[in-house]
């Protein structure tokens, strides 16, 4: 008769040999200087979460700037006066204009008096 | 049969100085019953050395994490137990075979009480692969080693009246075979 745990033991004993070795290859392992994970294998290692992060970034950066643009022209539009007024402001600007581009003298002012040799001869003929 | 050593004969705490030759003598008093335990569990020869080796590796390079000396035994089985559900992880990710049952009240009587004949072996340990991987598990755990409910739940990670319902139903289907008038 023999015990659940004789019967098992038993069972596997065979396989000791390759055990031991497995024992062996492992204290090996042991012995060696466990590789210390550089910078660079770090950053590698974080590759896909890096790529994830930075994808998120840039939709959230497209998203932002896009409702800038949509808020910015609402505003905008919300701005413009309607088209009488426009069209009123414009003539004038475009006289003010006219007015500073043309030169000193270039047009004479309408109701400037006559010169007084003018009158004189004018009375001469008379 | 096996030299035991006692848990607290064993150098736990040279081998967590780093000591190769305390590490030697841990992983020859545990390379048996942690083939056993693994081979039972994955039926595969060089599955079950390379999860033992891995085991062992582990152990060596995460000693810093187990709290009690005296559990290193059931510390080394969790070990395993994580690697084999690993491994089935990897061959069927859906088939892992971990389960939740009712907890059932049951008495868990000690581990020398099955005594099994000659004529018996073969058949014992065909009824032994029949059962279920929770279930093999749990009764490997108690009887090759002689864990308690306690540390059979800390190495499984299920709950200790899971573990004494899988164990009650074990031991009755293994009981069931032996005291079968044999034909």
């Amino acid at each position: 008769m023999k015990t659940f745990k004789e019967l098992l033991l038993e069972r596997h004993r065979g396989m000791e040999p390759k055990l031991d070795a497995a024992r062996k290859r492992a204290l090996a392992e042991l012995e060696q200087p466990e590789a210390k994970p550089s910078w660079r294998d770090f950053l590698i290692s974080l590759r896909w979460h890096l790529a994830g992060l930075s994808a998120v970034w840039l939709v959230f950066i497209v998203l932002t700037f896009d409702s800038h643009a949509e808020t910015t022209m609402v505003m905008a539009r919300d701005k413009i006066p309607p088209a009488p007024v426009l069209r009123a402001e414009w003539i004038e600007k475009r006289l003010e204009l006219m007015e500073l581009t043309q030169a000193p003298g270039e047009t004479e002012p309408a109701a400037l008096p006559p010169r007084r040799s003018e009158i004189l001869s004018r009375f001469e003929f008379v | 049969m096996p030299v035991v050593i006692e848990h607290e004969q064993l150098p736990v705490r040279e081998a967590r100085a780093g000591d190769a030759g305390a590490w030697n003598i841990l992983f020859k008093r545990y390379q048996l019953p942690l083939y056993t335990y693994v081979f039972e569990l994955v039926h595969h020869e060089q599955t079950s050395l390379d999860i033992v080796q891995e085991c062992f590796i582990s152990a060596a390079r995460h000693i810093a994490s187990l709290r009690v000396d005296g559990k290193f035994g059931s510390w080394l089985f969790g070990i395993a137990h994580q690697k084999c559900v690993q491994h089935w992880r990897k061959r069927r990710p859906d088939s892992v075979p971990i389960e939740e049952e009712e907890d059932l009240v049951g008495d868990v009587a000690g581990p020398a009480e099955l005594l099994i004949s000659q004529e018996q072996e073969a058949e014992f340990l065909a009824a032994l692969d029949r059962l279920s991987p929770p279930h093999r598990e749990v009764l490997l755990l108690h009887f090759i080693e002689e864990f308690s409910i306690e540390e059979i739940a800390g190495i499984t990670g299920a709950r200790p009246g899971t573990i004494k319902s899988r164990l009650h139903y074990a031991k009755d289907a293994l009981r069931h075979l032996l005291t079968k008038p044999s034909e």
